[in-house]
């Protein structure tokens, strides 16, 4: 039995959460997996070095650990959950806590501007050196007596412009925040949040120019970028400009660099991560799919830009050092990212007898190799299908833009957060905000699954910002990047399981957990099937290589 | 290109002209819902709405020569006697605000459009183990009908001679008695209108977003170039030997991958041309000296 597949087929009659029986057998099977890796770890690879580069120990070992705690509770061990907040007064509440406890110890580090400015040593680690800041370079350029300035680039238009729903949704989420009286800062001010978007259509190329005007004309106090490819191109320049690159819209593994790339962070689950979860999943099910020692074929469709390659070097990693890999033939086809349909690369990888396919793709193509499987065959002659986690909201897998099929039976390795539009979050109290919100603003929660990302992102910066405001010296530039590496909040919108922090230095990703699920396209959600696997601080750093496309 | 043939003047807006006549079909098609701009008023003053598929790609056709008529009559015809290069320039313009004013409207939403022929995952023919959709063969016969019906319109009518006078000397055209304005009108309104079915086919495959055809544009303007401005035959045969190269140098020459495979298909476009600067089937142009 294929993990998920029991828990999948109980949701399906009963409607409800994940059973306990079939998490058992879930886990059970992933953890059988786990082992095999770790055998074949442990036992050394005769492989050597890859040139896709070396998989992240510590993410293996965290999702095993995790396998393990999940399966004490599926046995019975009772566990103490913190009580969750249940209205909104009690979120705010235990926000406010919260951040006090951020502000505490970043007071307690003594963090603080060296005595000439030419460095700022913050908390666990955290050192930024400003002296090779530009000439002129201020502390809090972009932000008055009364206002903060935000840079944001996004895709409003062309094949991506879905994503401009997050701008939208942070618009609207600045906005009420204004209202309720703005940003306090320990100075005395009360600032409100200016945002300035800019549409570079998700094309790297035009972001580049779109940062320079944030920068010199708008002199934006931090700018926020969406997309790995319009993020890379930009984020040397950000930091060698020494300005805030804060909450980047993208699950590259490049933006937890905080040696390299300091005033740069991202905040979802890294590809890389979830690479290695598909791999682990492999693991799992390889002998279900391919009985006695029997060959795996995993097609993949790579979007030929800096997104896709980071999902196909994160999986090529996973597979170098795994005990099945002499077992797994990896196929892959590219497509461009302006390419108006992709049946030519899916019909190839159609004829390639694939055991499983994975789309390492993003915005329409992603709906596109839905419609394209359930077209050339793929749908009944593959046995798994993934979708990558930027791709499950509701905009991508409708049944309005895939055919009454909808997307049956597809997996996902969903990032660690909410879905506005799943009934399964009907009760959640911060979803329930989330969808009134919209509604007072005239906007249909259920048009676009960015809109939900646009909390996820939104919820993050406010809290970001009121942390940075709270400490000595005020919002300052270097206050938000250390608030930023030093937040340890529950996130209303993550998992629950899923930790959102970072800590100085050593944890340089605010997301680091998800949970596989399966397309339930009848009540057109994604359900679980496996269990919510955290790991907060088991991820390296990650210096990119850009020439190697790989971490160093 | 149905433009150029009846006008002389290339048109780089058709594609954004089509999209916004694709999203007419949409509303027309679509209940009303806040989700979809439009579909409350249609709902309000149309009668026996939502149409089905069928009629609201016919109200698509519509609108789309309605639209390609009022862009003609309204802006091109005011710089049309400058120079070819004002036309293109001012299409590019028209291409802009179509795409801004569809965003604007339907929001930058990419969008499922059922398709108009049967699309079920068993709605296939096996061709020698490879599948032959329906969906694909309904549209590549949809474009031959009304290529064929085009071009028997063009050569044996009177509109369609009107067409080419226009567009090979529109002064003398003038002379004769034709009316070279609204037979221009009319060419627009049938480019627009032949646009509205195009994306209508296409939107179930490419999807509909506002710049749907954005996307299309290039492989468009390299079909019609490579087959020869003039000629719809060409434009057939120009787009389907683009599509082949593409995917040939894709799939059969490994070191040059997706990247370049495009780039390829350029290259064969640029090899053509060199020697049949007109096109594959395009009308050498002679000047009386």
């Amino acid at each position: 039995m294929a993990v998920g597949e029991g828990t999948h087929r109980q949701r399906n009659q009963k409607g409800k959460q994940i059973v306990s029986f079939s998490k058992k057998r879930s886990v059970g099977a992933a953890v059988v997996g786990l082992s095999l890796i770790a055998a074949g770890c442990g036992g050394g690879s005769d492989d050597g070095a890859s040139t896709e580069g070396t998989i992240d120990a510590g993410v293996k070992a965290g999702v095993e650990d995790a396998l393990k705690a999940a399966t004490t509770v599926a046995g019975g061990t009772t566990t103490t959950a913190p009580p969750k907040p249940t209205s909104m007064a009690e979120w705010e509440a235990l926000w406010a806590k919260e951040r006090d406890a951020v502000v505490k110890k970043i007071t307690d580090s003594k963090a603080a501007k060296s005595a000439d400015g030419k460095s700022f040593t913050g908390t666990n680690g955290f050192v930024v050196d400003l002296s090779k800041c530009p000439v002129g370079w201020n502390d809090t350029e972009g932000i008055s007596d009364t206002e903060i300035k935000i840079g944001h680039t996004t895709a409003q238009s062309g094949t991506l412009a879905d994503y401009g729903n997050i701008a939208k949704v942070m618009q609207l989420r600045a906005d009420a925040i204004n209202k309720a009286g703005g940003i306090k800062d320990s100075t005395g001010k009360t600032r409100t949040i200016k945002y300035v978007v800019k549409d570079d259509g998700y094309d790297a190329t035009r972001t580049i120019p779109l940062v320079d005007e944030l920068l010199d004309s708008e002199k934006a106090f931090a700018i926020i970028t969406l997309g790995s490819p319009s993020t890379m191109k930009t984020y040397d320049k950000m930091n060698q400009r020494c300005v805030p690159q804060p909450f980047s819209q993208t699950g590259h593994p490049a933006w937890g660099d905080p040696d390299g790339h300091p005033w740069t962070t991202g905040q979802q689950l890294a590809y890389n991560t979830e690479a290695v979860m598909w791999g682990n999943f492999i693991e799992s099910n390889a002998d279900k799919m391919a009985p006695n020692g029997g060959q795996i074929t995993v097609c993949a469709l790579v979007m030929n830009n800096d997104f896709g390659k980071s999902y196909d070097a994160g999986f090529k990693a996973y597979l170098a050092q795994s005990p099945i890999k002499s077992r797994i033939n990896y196929v892959t086809e590219t497509i461009e990212p302006s390419a108006p349909t992709i049946t030519d690369p899916m019909t190839t990888l159609a004829s390639k007898n694939c055991t499983i396919f994975i789309a390492m793709t993003a915005g329409t193509s992603c709906t596109q190799s839905i419609q394209e499987a359930a077209n050339n065959g793929m749908n009944e002659k593959v046995k798994y299908r993934f979708q990558p986690s930027v791709c499950g909201a509701i905009s991508f897998v409708g049944k309005d833009k895939v055919g009454n099929a909808g997307a049956e039976g597809w997996y996902i390795v969903q990032g660690g957060v909410k879905d506005l539009n799943s009934p399964g979050f009907d009760n959640d109290v911060y979803i329930k905000f989330a969808r009134e919100e919209l509604k007072a603003n005239g906007i249909d929660y259920k048009s676009s699954g960015s809109l939900g990302s646009g909390y996820y992102f939104a919820w993050a910066q406010e809290q970001a910002l009121r942390i940075a405001a709270a400490l000595p010296g005020g919002l300052t530039r270097t206050n938000l990047m250390n608030a930023i590496r030093n937040m340890n909040m529950t996130h209303p919108y993550t998992l629950d399981g899923i930790k959102f922090n970072m800590d100085g230095n050593k944890d340089a990703y605010l997301v680091e957990g998800g949970v596989i699920q399966t397309r339930d396209a009848k009540n057109e959600t994604w359900v679980d099937a496996g269990v919510v696997v955290d790991l907060s601080g088991k991820s390296k750093n990650c210096k990119w290589d850009q020439s190697k496309g790989l971490c160093a | 290109m149905i433009v150029y043939r009846a006008t002389g003047m290339l048109n780089v807006a058709q594609g954004e002209m089509a999209t916004a006549s694709a999203y007419v079909a949409l509303v027309l098609s679509t209940p009303a819902t806040p989700a979809l701009a439009g579909t409350g008023l249609v709902a309000a003053i149309v009668p026996f709405s939502p149409w089905p598929l069928w009629a609201s790609v016919i109200g698509a056709i519509v609108a789309g020569g309605l639209i390609g008529a009022a862009t003609e009559r309204f802006v091109i015809r005011r710089v049309s006697e400058r120079s070819g290069f004002a036309v293109v320039s001012m299409t590019v313009g028209v291409l802009l605000v179509i795409n801004g004013l569809t965003e604007y409207i339907w929001r930058p939403v990419t969008r499922g459009f059922k398709p108009l022929f049967p699309n079920t995952p068993e709605s296939f023919v096996n061709v020698f183990g490879a599948r032959l959709r329906f969906q694909a063969v309904g549209v590549m016969v949809t474009i031959v009908t009304v290529l064929v019906v085009l071009a028997l319109v063009l050569k044996y009518t009177k509109l369609g001679l009107a067409f080419r006078a226009v567009s090979c000397n529109r002064a003398s055209s003038l002379l004769v008695g034709i009316r070279s304005g609204q037979i221009m009108t009319v060419g627009w309104a049938l480019a627009g209108a032949i646009g509205g079915l195009a994306a209508c086919l296409v939107a179930p495959t490419v999807l509909l977003e506002p710049s749907m055809m954005v996307r299309v544009l290039i492989f468009s303007l390299v079909a019609a170039t490579l087959g020869g401005l003039d000629s719809l035959g060409g434009a057939l045969v120009g787009g389907l030997l683009i599509g082949i190269s593409q995917t040939m140098i894709a799939g059969y020459i490994g070191f040059m991958g997706s990247e370049l495979s495009l780039p390829g298909a350029l290259l064969v476009m640029v090899i053509v041309l060199m020697f049949r600067p007109t096109g594959l089937f395009g009308t050498r142009r002679i000047e009386r000296v």
